[in-house]
């Protein structure tokens, strides 16, 4: 007695996917074996249903709303979505899709170090003006006078500070004094 | 080899941003497509949406795609995939269910089906039938039934679409149709012998 053909070979001879060969061998024991042919009937009668069953129509006005979806960006909120465009390329960009995640992973490490060393530089830097605000701030301001001017404890040198000064250092004041002294007898 | 050379023409087009081009693509694979995703996902309204859904990502990567030979298996790995992601929103990917199709299938009740048997093979209640059966398997075995039965494609394209061996997608449409057969001969067992008042 011949050896039945397994079920899913029988599949695949209803859908013609043997070899030619093989769909000779199965055309074959499928004439002489009825319990085969069984099978194979029932399972071209399912695959006829399914196949003549009426398509589904297209919505007439599907391409409109696809026409003008083209111009929006995406509206997904999924990184993997956001990135599709950027991995999308023309036609005449010839870098693998590797290479270009490559690159842009360098370039952003690249990015983020340098963005990294900039704020720390510009904290260092605010800290340190802060440091000499607050040293500056703590400093008796009349003791560190930036523009070397008399302090107030020099005031006798200054010659136009008139209440404070010696009358003696006084040009003005001496020569009054003078006078004074000669009408006195 | 003409129609190739089109083909790859159009692509080229439509890579440039030729509108033109890019509605051919959409009219040559969307009824397609759109009957895919109607049979894989079971409502009309999702099968409108993830057709649009479809196109809208195959336009934006058009870019990407080397070969336009294989534009074809692309759009639908593309549809495939929005197929897989919609399920896994929901949560009901049961690709090796305990129950399968128990959650998904409508009520539709033996009952029903009984009341006119004679009908049911003339009337679009067929179509109704053959869905309702078709959404009880589970997703692997469903895109592998529809992919290369139902669409008519080679088990190589298939594998292509599905990411699977041929051997895997020989051996799912095997166990697709042996489950629809299970199925439909409980159905549709009183139209073959209608006659009797079964
Ligand atoms: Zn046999």
């Amino acid at each position: 007695m011949k050896r039945h053909i397994p079920e899913d070979r029988i599949s695949a001879w209803v859908d013609r996917q043997l070899d030619p060969e093989a769909m000779a061998q199965v055309d074959a024991h499928l004439r002489s074996c009825a319990e085969c042919r069984s099978l194979a009937e029932e399972m071209s009668a399912i695959t006829e249903a399914y196949r003549s069953a009426e398509p589904l129509d297209l919505p007439p006005h599907l391409w409109a709303r696809i026409a003008s979806g083209m111009n929006e960006p995406p509206t997904h909120g999924r990184w993997s979505r956001w990135l599709q465009p950027l991995l999308a390329r023309p036609s005449w960009v010839s870098v693998p899709a590797p290479a270009l995640v490559l690159m842009v992973f360098i370039v952003g490490t690249v990015l983020f170090v340098e963005f990294r060393s900039a704020s720390r530089f510009e904290q260092r830097a605010l800290s340190q003006i802060e440091a000499a605000h607050q040293a500056m701030a703590s400093l008796d301001a009349e003791k560190h006078n930036p523009f070397h001017l008399p302090a107030p404890d020099d005031a006798k040198v200054n010659p136009f500070a008139r209440s404070s000064v010696d009358p003696l250092v006084n040009p003005f004041s001496a020569a009054q004094q003078i006078r004074q002294q000669e009408r006195q007898p | 080899m003409d129609e190739d050379r089109t083909v790859g023409r159009l692509v080229r087009e439509a890579q440039g941003g030729d509108r033109a081009a890019i509605q051919w693509i959409y009219e040559e694979f969307a009824p397609r497509i759109h009957n895919f995703l109607y049979r894989m996902l079971g409502s009309r309204e999702e099968a409108e949406d993830v057709t649009q859904q479809t196109f809208l990502i195959v336009i934006r990567r058009l870019g990407s795609l080397r070969d336009a030979g294989q534009l074809e298996s692309w759009i639908y790995r593309i549809a495939r995939n929005e197929v897989y992601q919609k399920f896994r929103r929901k949560k009901i990917v049961r690709e090796e269910s305990e129950h399968p199709g128990s959650a998904e299938s409508p009520a539709l009740t033996e009952e029903r089906l009984h009341a006119n048997p004679e009908r049911l093979l003339l009337t679009r209640e067929l179509r109704e039938v053959l869905q309702t059966t078709l959404l009880g398997l589970p997703l692997k075995l469903r895109e592998a039934f529809v992919l290369g039965v139902v669409e008519e494609m080679g088990y190589r394209d298939v594998s292509r679409i599905t990411g699977r061996s041929v051997l895997s997608v020989k051996t799912d449409i095997y166990r697709a149709r042996m489950s629809l057969k299970k199925e439909l001969r409980k159905y549709l067992r009183p139209v073959g012998k209608a006659g009797t008042g079964q």
